[in-house]
Order: C-alpha cells, then structure tokens, then sequence
C-alpha cells in the first residue's frame, strides 16, 4: 500500500511520504527547501507552513501562538495533506533544485565570483588527472595472439610507458566490442590516482578532444561546480546553488549531530551529493556535454563535507580527540561515489589536513600559491569556518574559527551569495542616500559578502552607524523596523521583489561576530607564532563574496588587518580555484598532498586568548585603534 | 642587607575626576570629592604617591527590596522609605563621604513611578545632605531615558556622578550629563574590551574622557571576586600604560552585590556553624570592598554601616604603610 501523499503549494508538488514523517523531511523530498536553522529541532520556528487540506499530527510546541502556522519540523504525517507553504519559509524564497526538474533555472555565477584566477591556472602546467592516450593496436594474427587486455597493456606500456595499469571489469566487458568495432584504433582514457593509472574508459577513434571534468568546491553553506574541458583547460561554466544539507543546521557541528540521528547521514549525503549532481547536470546540459563525457572530477570541502559527501559517519570530529575516519581519502569511481557523471569517473576530494582544516584550505593555498615562494604570507578564508593560513614554502601554520554563514548572505535578512542580481557596491551619495550596483546590473534580489562589506564601511564612515555597530536612530536611510532598527538598502519600487531591501539590527550584529571571529583567528595565530602582522608581506583573501572586494573597506570594518591594500590579493572562491587546478595538472595534484602533510594544524578553541581576541574585534574596526592605524585614521579617530 | 623596593613608573596616568560642585562651582555641596588623578598601582611603597585616596560612598535606595536582609534592616530600619532621612544618617552618623542615591521605585515591576516623583527624591537627597551624589537608574532602559534627563537637569550644575550606562543602553544618559555638567558611570560586564569599547562610545558623543567613571561589573566573594579582581587590574594597568579609554577612577557597588550572597544573610539558625549573620554580613561586604582597594578601586558604594567603618579603616592603614615607605 503507498504511503499517505503531501502536497505542497503553491508549487503543486506532490511526494510520497512514510506515515510518521516530519512535514520537514517531506518538503525536501518534494525539493522545497524550508528554512530550517536549527535543524529541525523546533527551535528556530523558521518552518512556519499552514495546513490546507487534510491533516497532520503536530507535536508540543508545534503550532505557532496567534495564527494557523505549524512548524514543519514538529508536524508529523499520518494521511494525505495539503500545505500552503509561504515565502518566508523558503531558504532565499527561491526553490532548489531537483534532480527532478530537467531544466531548472541553476543558478550560473560570474566566473570571477566562483574564483576564477586569470593565473591560476597558468600556476601548474597541464597534466590533467585525467587523460586521453590514442592508442593504434596492432591487429591480432595467429601470430600475435595476446588477449585484449594484454595487447592494450602492451600498447600502453609501449605508446604511454604505463606500466601500472587497472582495469575495472566492467571497462573491459566493453573492451572487445571497441576495439574491434573501431578497428583497433582506440582511446584510452586514463585516470593517474592512487599510485596507478585506472582505465577509465576505451573509445573508439583517436580523437582525444571532448573529455571534460568537474571542479566543485563543496561549502558548508554553498556548493559550486565548474565544467571543464580537460584538453584545453577552459572553463566552460560555473554554477552554484546552496548546500541543501542548510536544512539541517548552520554549521558542520549541527549536521554532525544530524547525521547521528536515524537516516541523518543519508539525508545529509543525498543533499550534498543532489546539489552536485544538478550543477554538474545543469552545466554539461546547458554546454552540451554528455554526461558520460565527464571523466574526472576534483572537489574540495573541509573535512565534515568529505565524511558527509562519502557517506561516512563524521561524530568523531566533534569528539575529543577529533579524529576523522579520512583526511585524504583516495580516488574512487562516481558509481560508487553517487555523482552522475561517467560512471568510472576518478572522484577525487583535495587532501585535508584534520578534523577542522580540510581539502577547501589546501585548495585556497594551491590557487594563492604560498606553498611555492619564500614571501611569508597569510591566507584569510571568509567561509563558514574562518579559516586562516600563515607560512610560505618552508612552513604552513592553519587555524580555524567558526565565524558563520553571514560573509556567503547566511543568516542576513536579505543576504545572498555571489550571483546575479546581489548588491555588491555600495556607497553613501552626497545626498545622504545609498546608491548600489548589482552583479550583472540587473535588479536587486539581495546583497552579497562584498556588498555587505561596502556597506557596513559606508554607514560606519557617514557615521549611520556607531562603531559597536548600532545604527543611529536618527539618520537617513535607518528607519524602525518590526525587529528594531533597520537601513534602508533598496526600496521597494527599484528591488527584484518589490519588497524594501534592508539590513536589520541583527544582521549587523551576525556580520561583526563574523568578521571579529576571522579577524581573531588570524590575529591570534600570528600573536602565538611570534609573528608582527606588519612583517606578512602578502596576504590573500578567499570567499565568495562577490566578483570585487573592497579592500580597503574591509580593513576600516576590522575583517582584515591593517596593512598597506597593495598587499592584500583578493582570490575569490580559492576552494575551487584550487580544485580546479588539480584537475588539470597532476603536477598540481601532487603539491596539494605535500601542502595538506606540511600544514600544521593549531586549536584555537582551547586557547584562552581566543575569547579575549574576539571580543576586542567585536568593535568597528577594532576596540585597540593602535591595531588599525590607517582605518582609525580615516574614521578620525585616535583612541 | 637591605631589600631593595622595586620602584615601577608608568608612561600614562589615571584621570583626576571632581564629583560634586561647590557655590563657587555652580553647585550647592558644601565639599566634593576628588579621586583619580594615580601614577601608579595603589599602595605601592615606593612607586608615585597617589594624590587622591579611595574614599567610601553609602548606598541609600528610594525603595526597598521586600527580602532586604535583616541586619541591614537592623541598622537602617528607621530610615528606610525616607531617602532623605537615610542619606542624613549616613553622613552624619557614619560618616559617608558620597552618597549614592539609587532610584528603585521608577522601574515598572516596582512602583513604576514617574519622573516627577523621581527629580522630587533627588532634590530632597541634595538638600538633606552636604555631600556629592551618585545616582543610579533602576535599570530599566526605556524607564531610565524617561528619568535620567529630567534628573540632570533638576539637578544641573551639581556634577553628579550619573549611571549607569551600558553598551545598551548610554545614549540618552552621555546627552543628559553633557547638557548640564554631570559625569558619567560606564558598566561593562566584567570584561576589559567591552569597557573600552564603552568609554569610546561614550567619547565619541563628545563628552571628555575626564567626566567618566568606570564601573567593571558586578561580583562579590564567593561569587566572581576573583574575575572583577584580574579585570579591574587589568583596567588600571592599561590606563596606566597609556589606554585613555580605560584611565577612569573605578567605582565598585560592593554593598548591594554583597548582600546577594546566601552567606552574607542567611540568619545562624538556619546555619549555625556559620555564625551570627549580624557580624558575618557586614564582614562578607567590606571582604569584598577592600579586596577590591588593591586592585585599583576609587569609590567603594557600601550598606551597612559596619562595613563602611571597615572599609575606612582599611584605606587609612593602607595609604598610612604606602606612605611610610
């Protein structure tokens, strides 16, 4: 007998559902993504949806006071139901894709905003991990009367010096009929990883264009995917979407817990894996690629990505002593993997270092460079996890700070990540207003990272904003809001929606927890290598904040330290940047297992001074001026 | 052999902060109360001679807690409900040398009464007594914006030390003291950063680092002593240092933390062993008081009268072998 059906609207989508689960767990098997910030736990009441036909058994503390609003998360299904699920609901009021939907609009990102390093590539010379070998095999006789597999091993060692070479069994179920069908004239398609070369697939004819791959950087808050030819190294597209596994919690550590519940680390697995697959899917279709065609991919993420993404159980690394069942997981084919590309595809996740310093970080440090120049350089990854980098070719010294989602849109009122549509400038016009451009030029929908970076510098500078970062009730653009004082962004008539785009009270104060949680990580992570920040000669800054960083906006907010701007380099998405250069150059592959073994990893967590360090940050730009010279300078303060 | 003192000196110095106006000053005290104004840590032999020693403000309330404890009903029973009365008391009988008025009965969960009858408490205070005033809001923020502003200006002139202002809340009470020459109380929660970042805000609305008090949050022996301790020193070393974001007089309200303690009030029957709660009372407040001398206090605000006699006596003693050296 099926289950009882739960219809969502207005989206008119329909599921099948196990009697007894939550209204939540049915949304996401419908492909809505409900706003869930705590995971489901009834905490957030973020999950309003209202009943419209039918019925569902809501547990204590389910229903909204003063209105008809259940809490998803809480309402439990016991027969056919239909819910009305309203915008703010919604995670972005925007839908995330399915797999279902063949011609989702996924969201393309500008190639600067996904980290697209015009040098970046140009850092590692080409030697993709995977690679086409045409291969002209003598035909067998009764005098050459090796086996296929011997005669292709043959060729190979001969033509490509392989002497290492794997063949998967189901490859050589095809192998006779190629060959013969092509007249011995073949391609071997070749995938260098784990100490061998892996026959990934055999192709008739010996062209050795039209192999592509995969270069994903798997976020804790966004995932973003880039299709590339691996014959010529150009990109074809990038896309991104959020990383459904959201709806489970905000940070590594509430999905952790998730994934110990009954069917959590399924459900995080299929989330992570459902994105990735509607990316690469959405890419290859919308660039004509066969998926099949798609024979390597390389991702980056920071460790509990890489357990969730395998499907491996991840509560150890948020016990003491925080140990991961994989830091540096070898390749393993997408079949196994669950990604929907060829099935014998190499899979590869860049080499993380522990529980709380991932393959992401390798990646940023491949795509900066550190590893191969002598100039002390820091590294600052505005993500989820605050990552900071110090060293050079000689050393490399890693913290991590949870510093949230709010640098990506997360946990913003109107924030969004870097795509079309996001605010990413703003500036205070002599009028006293706000005056903005957005990625693309089209009409808000939000603001990302860089934009809210701009625009935190500018209310500070017109002095909107006190340096505690209270909006000062009294100036133009702030207004009283339903949850206190609120700035004006967009109005309603020049926005996307037709809502007023505005940053609220809270979300100031979300955004200078986060920038005071980098900012401390770094500070402290020098302070405890001996190190002056005055003596780091480079420092990079990774994220996804927009195609532009203002940089000297993100010193006078006190989110990177105060050197002089020429020497802070801004790489964008360095997680994919990175990856993508180990997809293309096994060269590259290689530096990033050295990297991910020279990289020290220190707890800042445990360090007294870690507190005391974010709670002076917590100030615009700093509670210690003699720290932001420059900044205090410009703000006219000397304290 | 002799041992010799290290001497320490320091680049910077603590602000000297004036409480109270004479005639001659645009007030109506007959004395004010100067404090600050160090060169080094407290009662040092050796290390600069502070000009301006801690001095002993009494707490007097406009209304009382139900659950006041007995033996500070004991000693103040017979004032208790007449601020006025109580203030008097206070400096005649005990020698108060500040008296920090707290308005209590404003808050809407006590009397919720109105501005009026607070500037009416106030005056009467300032007119029962010859001393500088501290005043202090009932701590509800919207209450005390309605409060504070008619209190500085019913009292204008006078340079009362005003408080308290929090990151939450200091807006409405910088503008108060700014518009008619009082000072200003800064409250952190026990944290060095959080203060600093007070005395900047509160700056940064234009009134001068030399008109600001700062009181580093609240704690008691047995309950966080040792935290306010290290912050408090921490504030004075910075100032010291040259921080003139943390070079304030501090002020520490000993009294009404103190009488929190179960230890302070529970009475000896319920536990014997403990002793007579009308000695053990006044001696967990000036414990708490005095321990706070050593690390840099300026104002001790203090209840019962024992324990203000105490408190005295320490200072005296104190500043006596820092002196003999």
């Amino acid at each position: 007998m099926p289950g009882p059906t739960v219809t969502f609207q207005p989206d008119a989508r329909t599921v099948v559902a196990e009697a007894g689960q939550t209204l939540l767990d049915a949304a996401f098997a419908a492909g809505i993504a409900l706003n869930s910030v705590c995971g489901g736990r009834g905490i957030c009441g973020r999950c309003q949806v209202r009943v419209v036909a039918g019925e569902a058994e809501v547990d204590e503390g389910g229903r909204v006071p003063g209105g008809g609003e259940i809490l998803a998360c809480l309402s439990r299904i016991s027969g056919d139901v239909t819910v009305d699920v309203p915008e703010l609901s919604r995670l972005e009021g925007e839908q995330i894709l399915t797999g279902a939907e063949r011609n989702g609009p996924f969201m393309p990102i500008p190639e600067e905003a996904a980290g697209e390093r015009p040098d970046a590539a140009a850092l590692a010379p080409r030697d993709p991990l995977v690679f086409a070998l045409p291969l002209q095999l003598p035909q067998p006789t009764i005098h050459d009367c090796l086996s296929d597999l011997q005669r292709l091993t043959r060729e190979l060692r001969r033509a490509g010096g392989i002497q290492d070479l794997v063949v998967p069994l189901d490859v050589l179920r095809t192998a006779p009929q190629v060959l013969r069908d092509a007249n011995w004239e073949v391609t071997a398609v070749l995938a260098r990883t784990n100490g061998a070369h892996e026959l990934v697939a055999l192709r008739p004819g010996t062209a050795t264009s039209g192999l592509y791959g995969a270069a994903v950087d798997v976020g804790t808050t966004t995932i973003v995917a880039h299709l590339v030819d691996l014959a010529t190294g150009t990109t074809l597209g990038a896309a991104a979407a959020l990383n459904r596994q959201a709806t489970y919690g905000d940070d590594v550590i509430s999905r952790i817990i998730h994934a110990g519940e009954p069917g959590g680390l399924e459900r995080l697995r299929d989330a992570a894996l459902g994105v990735t697959n509607v990316l690469i899917g959405g890419l290859a279709q919308a660039h004509g690629v066969a998926r099949d065609d798609i024979v390597g991919a390389v991702l980056a993420g920071n460790t509990t990505m890489l357990h969730l993404f395998f499907g491996l159980p991840p509560a150890e690394i948020r016990r003491e002593p925080y140990i991961p069942v994989i830091s540096m997981p070898p390749a393993y084919r997408a079949g196994e993997v669950g990604l929907r590309v060829n099935h014998h595809a190499t899979v590869a996740w860049m080499p993380g270092v522990s529980s709380y310093v991932g393959g992401d970080i390798t990646a940023d440090v491949l795509a900066a460079g550190m590893d191969g120049t002598d100039e002390l350089s820091m590294l600052i990854d505005v993500g989820t996890n605050g990552e900071t980098v110090v060293g050079n070719r000689d050393f490399l010294v890693c913290c991590a700070c949870s510093a949230g989602p709010a640098f990506e849109g997360g946990g913003i009122t109107w924030g969004m990540r870097a795509a079309l549509g996001a605010v990413q400038r703003v500036k205070i016009t002599p009028g006293g207003g706000l005056s903005w451009s957005t990625i693309g030029g089209g009409r808000p929908r939000g603001i990302c990272g860089s934009g809210l970076v701009d625009l935190l510098a500018e209310l500070l500078l017109a002095d909107y904003l006190d340096r505690a970062g209270r909006l000062r009730p009294d100036a133009p653009v702030v207004r009283q809001g339903p949850d206190g004082l609120e700035a004006v962004v967009v109005p309603a008539g020049e926005s996307a929606s037709g809502r007023d785009i505005v940053l609220t009270s809270a979300d100031i104060e979300n955004l200078l927890r986060a920038k005071a949680a980098v900012y401390a990580g770094g500070s402290l992570l020098t302070r405890r290598l001996g190190i002056d920040i005055r003596d780091i000669q480079r420092i990079y800054v990774a994220g996804g904040f927009g195609t532009y960083l203002d940089i000297t906006k993100a010193i006078l907010i006190g989110l990177l330290p105060d050197v002089p701007v020429e020497r802070v380099t801004f790489i964008g998405n360095g997680s994919v940047a990175g990856a993508k250069m180990a997809l293309l150059s096994q060269e590259a592959w290689r530096r990033a297992a050295l990297v991910a073994q020279k990289m020290t990893y220190r707890e800042l967590s445990t360090d007294t001074g870690f507190m005391e360090e974010y709670v002076s940050a917590t100030f615009l730009p700093h509670t210690d001026c003699a720290r932001f010279p420059r900044a205090c300078a410009q703000l006219g303060r000397q304290d | 052999m002799t041992v010799e003192l290290v001497r320490e000196t320091w680049p910077g110095k603590i602000f000297t902060v004036t409480i109270g106006a004479t005639a001659s000053e645009g007030g109506t005290r007959a004395r004010t109360v100067t404090v600050g104004g160090h060169a080094a840590l407290p009662f040092l032999p050796g290390d600069a001679p502070s000009p301006n020693r801690p001095v002993v403000a009494m707490e007097v309330m406009d209304a009382v807690p139900q659950d006041w404890p007995d033996a500070l009903k004991s000693q103040l029973g017979d004032v208790m409900g007449a601020p006025a009365d109580w203030a008097r008391k206070c400096v005649e009988a005990y020698g108060a040398e500040l008296i920090c008025l707290r308005l209590n009965s404003p808050h809407p969960d006590w009397k919720d009464a109105s501005p009026d009858a607070a500037v009416a408490t106030v005056r009467s205070v300032l007119e029962a007594v010859p001393v500088p005033l501290i005043i202090l809001g009932c701590g509800h923020a919207d209450k005390d914006n309605e409060v504070w502003p008619r209190v500085a200006e019913a009292t204008r002139g006078e340079r009362c030390l005003m408080g308290v202002a929090t990151p939450e809340n200091y807006k409405t009470l910088v503008v108060s003291c700014l518009a008619d020459g009082h000072l200003v109380l800064a409250e952190s929660p026990i944290d060095v950063n959080i203060q600093k970042q007070l005395s900047i805000l509160i700056t940064e609305m234009g009134i001068s680092p030399d008109r600001i008090v700062l009181h580093p949050g609240n704690a008691s022996l047995g309950y966080g002593l040792e935290y306010e301790y290290s912050i408090m020193e921490r504030i004075r070393i910075a100032g010291l240092q040259g921080d003139k974001m943390l070079a304030q007089p501090m002020l520490t309200l000993s009294g009404e933390e103190s009488w929190k303690a179960k230890e302070a009030k529970l009475p000896e029957a319920a536990q014997p062993v403990w002793g007579s709660e009308a000695r053990r009372g006044p001696a967990w407040e000036a414990i708490t008081a005095t321990s706070f001398l050593h690390a840099g206090a300026d104002i001790l605000v203090l209840m019962h009268p024992e324990a203000a006699a105490a408190a005295r006596r320490a200072i005296a003693d104190l500043s006596a072998a820092a002196a003999t050296a």
